[in-house]
């Protein structure tokens, strides 16, 4: 007894938690815990009692089933009075059953993921927390406990490598690099209103991040046929998951899976495809004249700044041949050699410059010759 | 009576012009001792009139040559001193701003480091000259010993030199010496007492700085004036040949070699400048550092054997040399007469070269 009460004295613990201690220290690490949600709000019972007859009377509900988790959380969530000092939304439960998860919930399936799969049960914790499971960095983790799961999504038809091939991506390689910007399962899919988008959805989706290639993709003459053929729009370049980090490559392995090599469409993706190449090339070589020359030292700064401007020009370029127009492309690309160029024309002539000190050597070896000289001929 | 006689006589009522010349000549350019009773151009005159033996001449100029080098290193390092940071932030750019900026900076910082270099060849070829023909033998012994300081102290100088640009490849070589130093006894806990230890942090930086622009130049130019002093005092080791009066003759030669000096400086310095090509890193270390090549043989030593064993070699080689007058007691001929002195001294350049070539290639 004298126990009890030493353990409701230390740890708080209401009643619950002097019998339940396994659950205590799960649960006094989540955020409910912290904002004073007692057991009794989700399990019911009464907790100022160590009485156990006593403790699970009053409407005591014991463990929520699957089906009824999503009732129980959402008494809270879905109130607006009690979401609102937390800033939180409470449109939860209307879009979880907007998603491929709450359809099938509804038909009866108790497989699909509720409330607690992705949350957790006792040890809830805000998204922002680097410890809690739907964190941006163990996001792929958590939706891979059931999508990579073979067996499990064999029974519906989806592919299970999907989290596999996003680790894969650039997408992945720059979230873990810590930028922020860069999507995880829920930038694409959404989080509690999770669903594949449609085919005609894709650029939108894709575009939200991508703008201005959205931009330049919707006026080219893909976007008009693709809708009509049905189509996939950026995903038929760039695949859904395994976005690659693109090489300019991508316009000779792409292009010719619809285009014949002879056909003017395919002259065209050549054209661009050389516009970018030439001009990464001259690009490539200022900047290696500007590295020889900072390491004689010269003065290079203004050289690193107007590369810079180069590779701006042809980063602005990338987006813009989405609209596979050569004439759009041609103008940032023009703009983005010709400073290359001009670096590389100024590099050339500051070295020369440089090496031209050498030419004085020869003047000074005479002129040290010729004192010599003088004075071993006035000695005699 | 000329004008400028009239202002020497001026002068001469109010300094002791004799004295002062005294000291200036002591440095090399007259080797007898400067008469002090008569007046400055009586006495300039006698002096200038004595015959000296062709010390101009190869090997004889060595100790000039050093001098005048050593001159070389104050008068490019003041200029130096100008536009440097001391500091371990700013230390790298200031570097590269006297070298891209700086009216002739560039060829201003590559004489002083050939410079550094030549004259450590330099008083390299003396030690051996002087081992050669046993210019140690007594009352000489002092010759030796101010030699081989001035060796020590040029090294040191070379080594806290190496730091000040802060550049990668400069930060690691001082990395390596400082962890060679850091196994010879004795010297470990003098060089901890002056440096802190052998953490290169910006105090240590600052140290060196001060080291290397002050101190020990101040050491340096003591010991040569001792040494010259002691020139002066005891007169010329090898009996001359070939006498020369000192002006033009002896004064002239000394020119010379000076114009081919500049010559050479200048032309290694075009020729192969010192590439500072990025910021030093302390938490990335360098697949190759080049060692400078009076450390090799030690560098070898140190990573093959125990610390303790390699440190115990290196101090007992330094003092072996440094006390060498007294241990060497043979009578002063060449060497190759000399079966002893000359098998014990051929083997240990043999091992300093052979560890030395080994070191360069050592991974």
């Amino acid at each position: 007894m004298i126990g009890m009460i030493f353990i409701y004295l230390i740890f708080e613990a209401r009643g619950c938690m002097v019998c339940h201690s396994e659950v205590r220290k799960e649960y006094s690490e989540g955020v409910h815990y912290k904002e004073r949600i007692e057991c009794i709000s989700c399990h019911g019972g009464n907790e100022n009692t160590l009485d156990i007859k006593k403790a699970h009377a009053d409407g005591f509900k014991g463990i929520p089933g699957r089906r009824k988790v999503i009732k129980v959380c959402t008494y809270c969530h879905s109130s607006p009075e009690k979401m609102k000092p937390y800033g939180l939304s409470f449109d939860q439960e209307i879009l979880y059953y907007t998603s491929e998860h709450g359809e099938a919930f509804k038909k009866g399936n108790d497989e699909v993921a509720v409330c607690t799969d992705c949350h957790g049960v006792h040890r809830i914790l805000p998204h922002n927390d680097p410890l809690s499971l739907t964190n941006k960095m163990s996001l792929p983790l958590m939706c891979g406990k059931c999508h990579s799961d073979f067996n499990m999504m064999k029974k519906y038809g989806i592919s299970s490598d999907v989290v596999l091939e996003y680790n894969l991506s650039i997408h992945a390689e720059e979230v873990r690099k810590g930028n922020p910007h860069s999507p995880t399962c829920v930038g694409c899919h959404s989080t509690h209103g999770a669903v594949p988008p449609g085919i005609g959805d894709i650029e939108k989706v894709c575009g939200k991040c991508h703008i201005r290639t959205r931009e330049y993709f919707l006026r080219s003459y893909h976007s008009k046929v693709w809708k009509e053929l049905d189509y996939l729009e950026c995903e038929g370049c760039h695949s859904n998951h395994y976005v690659e980090k693109t090489s300019h490559d991508l316009w000779k392995q792409k292009c010719i899976e619809c285009h014949e090599r002879e056909s003017k469409s395919y002259k065209i993706a050549e054209e661009i495809y050389t516009l970018f190449i030439t001009c990464e090339n001259e690009i490539l070589r200022a900047e290696k004249l500007t590295e020889e020359l900072r390491k004689i030292p010269v003065d290079v700064e203004d050289f690193i700044g107007r590369i810079e401007e180069a590779k701006t020009y042809l980063i602005e370029a990338e987006p813009v041949s989405h609209s596979i127009s050569v004439e759009e492309v041609k103008s940032f690309i023009a703009k983005s050699k010709s400073i290359a160029e001009e670096v590389q024309r100024e590099a050339i002539r500051k070295k020369k410059l440089f090496e031209s000190k050498r030419i004085l050597l020869p003047i000074f070896w005479f002129l040290i010759f010729f004192t010599i000289a003088l004075i071993i001929y006035y000695r005699r | 009576m000329s004008f400028f006689d009239k202002v020497l006589k001026w002068f001469e009522k109010r300094v002791h012009l004799n004295e002062l010349l005294s000291f200036i000549t002591t440095f090399g350019i007259f080797y007898y001792p400067f008469p002090l009773d008569k007046s400055v151009k009586e006495s300039l005159k006698e002096v200038t009139n004595r015959p000296v033996p062709y010390y101009s001449r190869w090997p004889y100029f060595l100790g000039i040559l050093i001098f005048i080098q050593f001159l070389f290193q104050i008068f490019t390092g003041i200029l130096l001193l100008l536009y440097y940071i001391p500091s371990m932030e700013k230390g790298y750019q200031s570097t590269i701003f006297i070298i891209r900026d700086v009216p002739i900076g560039y060829y201003i910082l590559g004489i002083h480091r050939w410079g550094g270099i030549l004259i450590i060849i330099f008083v390299m070829l003396r030690l051996l000259r002087f081992i050669y023909h046993k210019i140690y033998h007594p009352p000489r012994e002092l010759f030796w010993i101010f030699a081989f300081l001035i060796f020590l102290l040029l090294s040191f100088q070379y080594i806290t030199g190496t730091l000040l640009p802060m550049s990668d490849g400069n930060y690691w070589k001082v990395e390596r010496i400082l962890e060679i130093i850091k196994v010879i006894p004795f010297v470990d806990r003098i060089f901890s007492f002056l440096y802190g230890n052998f953490m290169i942090d910006k105090y240590m930086h600052l140290r060196f700085y001060i080291s290397h622009v002050f101190f020990t130049p101040l050491f340096l130019f003591c010991i040569f004036y001792l040494h010259f002093l002691s020139v002066r005092k005891l007169g010329f080791f090898t009996s001359p040949k070939k006498m020369e009066p000192i002006y033009p003759g002896y004064f002239y030669d000394i020119f010379i070699i000076f114009l081919l000096l500049t010559g050479i400086l200048f032309s290694l310095s075009v020729l192969f400048p010192a590439k500072y090509i990025q910021v030093f890193d302390p938490f990335k270390t360098p697949p190759k550092i080049a060692l400078p090549f009076f450390i090799l043989p030690f560098h070898f030593l140190k990573v093959k054997l125990p610390d303790t064993l390699a440190g115990v070699i290196m101090l007992i080689l330094v003092l072996f040399l440094f006390f060498l007058p007294w241990i060497d007691r043979s009578k002063p001929i060449p060497l190759y007469k000399r079966p002893l002195v000359f098998l014990v001294s051929i083997m240990i350049l043999l091992f300093l070269i052979i560890t030395g070539i080994f070191g360069f290639y050592l991974k």
